[in-house]
């Protein structure tokens, strides 16, 4: 079983779970979180090689990330809204496809599997950082409006690869990423919106019509981060449409 | 009358952030909702609206500094 780590960050309502993308961790929810707090209970998991989780995370798949993320979900969380981004949002298609969470709704950031195809040389260069300006120039990448990449945080994600066994995770979930198989097929009757930045260049947005697609102009990979209000406005439609009793607590 | 720009709410784990950059200089004319100003942390970068409209009449942590959840980033008159 990959290790996985299950933390609430903050707030009151019903259960919305964060999963972040390739590389990030539940601190990369920063901006989005306490916009969620005066109407949800926010969690943030972690997958193995992340955050503070171990650094096992079996051959990689899809699967075993989601695997191991719904063993911290069991008993804790009931029915949470799943927000995915990126690698994040596969594992929520998953979770959502293995019936396993029952989730209310979906909603995908630039999700993997959906989009055109994703930049291999950024999942090929990341877990192989050696130095801050290398790194700094390869985050940059992901957003148009380049101050919200500092290279303070890009000093210290090469320093989480100090550990060999953290990078070792890393590089497995990598050669996953650019060879498993994504579901392109959303649960039926589980509500969903997909929200894309029209300037990602990560994992470049649909050409094909996609159910409850927005996009995001002037945004990057990361809506979460140059499209906060937009994206917390969805989460609270979804909730809304999720909870239409009383018991919304919205 | 003067309205201060916080350092909001980070979660309960972020308590401190880097001011990375001012959009605004002291004297300019802002509008609320219009970014003013953007904190950074070690993972993540958050940007602040101007709470209302008026003129940036102080900045009271610079670009470089780091500051606390609740404090007073500058004061929109």
């Amino acid at each position: 079983m990959s290790d996985a780590a299950l933390h609430r960050l903050g707030g009151e309502g019903p259960d919305v779970l964060l999963i972040h993308g390739f590389g990030a961790d539940r601190l990369s929810w920063l901006a989005l979180a306490p916009q969620l707090f005066p109407f949800a209970t926010v969690w943030a998991g972690e997958f193995g090689g992340h955050g503070a989780a171990g650094n096992n995370v079996g051959k990689g798949t899809l699967t075993d990330l989601a695997a191991a993320l719904e063993a911290e979900i069991a008993g804790r969380l009931a029915k949470p809204l799943v927000v995915g981004h990126s690698l994040g949002g596969a594992v929520g298609l998953v979770l959502a496809a293995r019936g396993a969470v029952n989730p209310t709704g979906l909603l995908l950031l630039a999700p993997v599997g959906i989009g055109d195809d994703l930049d291999n040389a950024f999942i090929d260069q990341l877990p192989e950082l050696v130095d801050g300006e290398a790194a700094f120039a390869l985050l940059q990448q992901l957003v148009v409006r380049k101050v919200l990449i500092t290279r303070r945080m890009a000093d210290a994600f090469v320093d989480t690869l100090a550990d060999e066994t953290r990078r070792a995770a890393l590089r497995t979930i990598a050669a996953s990423l650019k060879s498993d198989a994504v579901p392109v097929l959303f649960p039926p009757g589980c509500p969903c919106t997909v929200m894309w930045g029209a300037s990602d260049a990560i994992v470049p947005p649909p050409n094909v019509p996609t159910k409850g697609l927005r996009m995001l102009p002037n945004v990057g990979h990361l809506p979460h981060v140059e499209a906060v209000s937009e994206v917390a406005s969805a989460v609270k439609e979804l909730l809304e449409g999720a909870f239409p009793t009383s018991d919304a607590q919205i | 009358m003067a309205t201060e720009i916080l350092v909001p709410q980070l979660g309960n784990e972020v308590t401190e952030a880097e001011v990375t950059e001012w959009a605004a200089t002291v004297g300019d004319s802002v509008s609320a909702g219009e970014i003013i100003v953007v904190i950074s942390t070690t993972k993540a970068a958050l940007e602040i609206e101007a709470p209302c409209d008026g003129t940036l009449s102080e900045i009271r942590i610079g670009e470089g500094e780091l500051t606390e959840v609740g404090a007073v980033l500058g004061v929109i008159e």
